[in-house]
Formats: C-alpha cells, sequence, structure tokens
C-alpha cells in the first residue's frame, strides 16, 4: 500500500489518535520516510500545535485556576438581582 | 449522573446562593477560562460568566440529565462567550480554504512557498511577546467553527468527546474541524516559523 500525499493528509488525525490499522500505520511511515515535503508539512504542523500550547500556557496569558472571589460575589449579587 | 452533581442540582432548582458559590467555586475556573479564551480578553470572558450564569438561572429546570452538568454548563458558556465576541466584532476571520494544504492532480503535495529552513525552537518563540501577540492574532482570525474547536482541544485540553457534546457535534467532525484549524494555524504562523 502506498500513499500519495493527498492520503497522508487524510490519515495525520488518526495517525496522531493511534487508530490507523497496521497497514495503514506502515504505509503513513513509509511515505514520511519517504517525502520530504509531508515531513517537512508535519514538523510545522506540530510546531503551530506546540507554539498555540505553550502562547496560552506561558505565565503572562495564563489564567487564574478558579474564579477571583470578587467577581463570585459580583456574578451571585446580579443573579439575586434578577431572581426577584 | 454523579451524586455530588444531584445535590448541587437541586440546589441550583430552589435557587440556592450556596449552590451557585458552590457551582461557581467548583466549575467557575475551567467555565471562565473557556469564556475567555473564546470571547477573546479577560472583561469579554467575565461578561460572558455572568451572563451564562443567568442563562443558568432561567434555564436549569429544563436540564435533562441527558449529559453531564459539567457539559451542560460549557455548552451554555460556549454559546455566550461566541455570541459576546460577535456583539464586540472583533477581527475579521480569514476564509479557511486557501489556509488548507494543496495537491496537484496526483495527490502531489504543493510545497510550502517557504522556504526550508531550520526551525527556530517553540520555547524561543514563545519567550517573545511579539510572537506570543502573533500566534494569538493568528487563532483569532480563524473562522469560528474551526477556532472554537482549537481552544477547547488543543488549548483547554477537553478531550474530543466531551468537545462533541459541548458542541453537538460527532466527534468525527470535531477530528475533521480540529485538522483544518491545525493546518490553517500551521499556513498562518509558518513565517515565523523560520
Amino acid at each position: 500500500m502506498r500513499l500519495t500525499c493527498r492520503e497522508f493528509e487524510g490519515f495525520i488525525m488518526d495517525y496522531f489518535d493511534g487508530t490507523l490499522g497496521r497497514e495503514e500505520h506502515a504505509a503513513f511511515t513509509e511515505h514520511l520516510e519517504d517525502c520530504d515535503e509531508c515531513r517537512e508539512y508535519l514538523d510545522r504542523y506540530l510546531l503551530a500545535i506546540e507554539l498555540g500550547k505553550k502562547v496560552f500556557a506561558h505565565p503572562d496569558e495564563a489564567l487564574p485556576p478558579d474564579v477571583p472571589e470578587d467577581l463570585i460575589e459580583g456574578i451571585l449579587e446580579v443573579l439575586g438581582r434578577h431572581s426577584r | 449522573m454523579r451524586s455530588s452533581d444531584e445535590e448541587l442540582l437541586a440546589g441550583l432548582r430552589r435557587g440556592s446562593r450556596t449552590a451557585y458559590r458552590h457551582l461557581l467555586r467548583e466549575h467557575g475556573g475551567r467555565l471562565l477560562a473557556v469564556a475567555t479564551r473564546i470571547a477573546g480578553d479577560p472583561e469579554s470572558g467575565r461578561d460572558a460568566l455572568q451572563e451564562a450564569l443567568l442563562l443558568v438561572v432561567r434555564r436549569i429546570d429544563t436540564f435533562e440529565g441527558r449529559s453531564s452538568l459539567s457539559t451542560w454548563l460549557h455548552r451554555i458558556v460556549v454559546n455566550q462567550a461566541l455570541s459576546i465576541r460577535r456583539r464586540r466584532a472583533r477581527r475579521a476571520e480569514l476564509p479557511i480554504e486557501p489556509l488548507l494544504p494543496s495537491f496537484d492532480e496526483a495527490g502531489k503535495r504543493v510545497p510550502s512557498v517557504h522556504p526550508s529552513e531550520p526551525q527556530r525552537a517553540p520555547e524561543e518563540l514563545v519567550s517573545s511577546r511579539e510572537v506570543r501577540e502573533q500566534v494569538r492574532e493568528a487563532i483569532e482570525r480563524l473562522p469560528e467553527r474551526y477556532r472554537v474547536v482549537l481552544l477547547l482541544r488543543d488549548i483547554q485540553d477537553i478531550p474530543t468527546k466531551d468537545v462533541a457534546e459541548i458542541l453537538e457535534l460527532t466527534e468525527n467532525n470535531v477530528r475533521v474541524r480540529l485538522h483544518r484549524a491545525r493546518a490553517a494555524l500551521k499556513a498562518l504562523l509558518e513565517p515565523m516559523m523560520l
């Protein structure tokens, strides 16, 4: 089984989810070894995902794990007014 | 449904302030993060959470337990955050098609216009405030149907199955949208990778 680049593209999600069959997995890795364009594409695809994750995990971008108490009280106040 | 959810639900249905406080302490952090990422900034995120809670008050009697309470809350928060983002008319979205990979008639990949050069390490890239701004901007400009899936799945790390339930999509649909979002993000970020 030999894949075209288009078929390779269609297998990327399954490859990372670990849901490719044995033959498809072998064809995917074979194409990855043989095709410079797809190898470069996949490297950059993975780098884009990693960049997104790292940007939002950066201390300047990270969000507090809990809702600040003043916001909780503010929301409860508004809910109280609307439920009267 | 978990017994703690049932207890909480009973309190919410009674309109108990203690139950709403508990809900915000138990689920609020994750909901606020989702609201902020989707609405686009912290102030809009807080507004989205507050508006979502007002809807929870109004709709709690219609919650039938077909999904978990957390999924139901996330769905309301996502929709409210999207609504606020639309009202505040943030940056225009880019069409997705030109950002997706292309292939010739034989199915061969058309290579990127960006030349092959050593890539910079992600740690090095994100240390720059300018790069972080560009990455956030690129995600902001993805079409909504793709951006939301990317934010929930890759940034908030919510499992595909839960994202599907929150957005009322099939898991396969989530996976297709996620792949397209990632491919488009890769195209947008490529110039800064080199």
